[in-house]
C-alpha cells in the first residue's frame, strides 16, 4: 500500500484532532530507575532512586481503566491467606509517538483532579503508523 | 487470652520489635496483613499457627501444649525485613508462654524461655512495586493453652 498519499496528511492529523477534543486531561511522566543496588543485591527501593527521562516529562494523556469487565471502573482486590492486594490498570494514551519508553520504566500518572499514582509499565503499544503511544500499566498496593 | 494475643501483647513492649513496628496500630498481624501499610513501606510482621503438638497422660488432655508458628517479616527493602527478623528471634527467646510470670502484676522475669526455631528462609511478594520482601521462620514454643 502506498502510504505517500493523501493519507499520510490525514494520519498526522488524528492526534490533533484527539488533543483539540480536550480529553487528553490528564498528564504522565515518565521515570527510569538508575539501577543501583544494595549491599545484598535488591535493586534499591528508595524513590530517590527513579528520575524522570528528559522529554519524558508532563506528557499530556488520556488515562482509563484497562479492567476488561468494562462495567468495573475502580480498583479490583484480591484476597489471599497472607494478604490482599488491590490492583488498579489503566490504559494510557499519549499525545504522540514516544519509541524510547520500555516496561522497565514506570509512569507518574496525574488526573485533573490532581491526584497521582505511580504505576508499572507493563506494556508499551505503539500504533502501525507511528503517531501514538498507549501504555498499560497497573499499580498494585498491598 | 490466647497464646496469638499473648504473644502479641509481649512483642508491643520489646524495644527492638517497637524499633521496626511501632505505629497505630502495632504492626504485628494475625494471618493476614491489612492492605496499605507495606505500600507505604512500613514494616509488618504476620503470624501463622501451623500446627500444635498435644501431649496425653493416663488421665487425659495436658494444658501444656507445643505449637509452631510462621512468622514472616515483611519490607521492601530486603535487609530490612531480615534485621526485622533478627530481632522476632530475639524477641521470642525473651517469652514464656507457660508460665504467667510475663502478665503478672507486676511482671517478673520467667525462668525458662523455651522457644525453638526450626527454619528460616526468603521470599518475595512480586507484583506490588517496589516488590516485598518475606523473611520467614519457623518457630515452635511450649504454651499453656487448654
Amino acid at each position: 500500500m502506498n502510504q505517500d498519499l493523501v493519507l499520510s496528511e490525514d494520519l498526522a492529523e488524528v492526534m490533533e484532532s484527539a488533543i483539540a477534543t480536550g480529553l487528553l486531561s490528564a498528564t504522565v511522566t515518565i521515570q527510569e530507575h538508575n539501577t543501583t543496588y544494595t549491599d545484598a543485591g535488591q535493586p534499591n527501593p528508595d524513590p530517590a532512586n527513579w528520575t524522570n527521562v528528559s522529554g519524558l516529562v508532563d506528557i499530556q494523556a488520556q488515562a482509563a481503566p484497562a479492567n476488561p469487565n468494562l462495567l468495573v471502573i475502580s480498583d479490583r482486590e484480591q484476597r489471599s491467606i497472607g494478604e490482599i492486594q488491590s490492583y488498579n490498570d489503566l490504559h494510557v494514551l499519549l499525545d504522540t509517538y514516544y519509541p524510547t519508553i520500555t516496561t522497565e520504566m514506570r509512569a507518574v500518572v496525574t488526573y485533573v483532579s490532581g491526584a497521582s499514582g505511580l504505576y508499572d509499565i507493563q506494556a508499551v503499544e505503539n500504533d502501525s503508523q507511528c503517531q501514538m503511544t498507549r501504555l498499560r500499566c497497573v499499580l498494585v498496593t498491598l | 487470652m490466647t497464646t496469638e494475643a499473648k504473644i502479641r501483647a509481649l512483642a508491643q513492649q520489646d524495644s527492638g520489635l517497637l524499633a521496626f513496628l511501632n505505629g497505630t496500630p502495632f504492626r504485628w498481624f494475625d494471618v493476614q496483613v491489612p492492605p496499605r501499610f507495606l505500600s507505604d513501606q512500613l514494616a509488618c510482621v504476620r503470624i501463622r499457627r501451623v500446627s500444635t503438638s498435644t501431649m496425653y497422660v493416663m488421665t487425659g488432655l495436658q494444658p501444656v501444649t507445643k505449637p509452631r508458628f510462621q512468622v514472616d517479616s515483611m519490607h521492601v527493602n530486603a535487609e530490612t525485613a531480615r534485621a526485622l527478623t533478627d530481632a522476632v528471634i530475639a524477641f521470642f527467646g525473651t517469652i514464656d508462654l507457660v508460665s504467667n510470670a510475663q502478665f503478672d502484676c507486676p511482671p517478673t522475669t520467667p525462668r525458662q524461655f523455651p522457644t525453638y526455631f526450626s527454619n528460616r528462609m526468603m521470599g518475595l511478594l512480586p507484583a506490588p512495586e517496589p516488590p516485598v520482601y518475606v523473611e520467614t521462620i519457623d518457630v515452635r514454643l511450649f504454651a499453656l493453652e487448654a
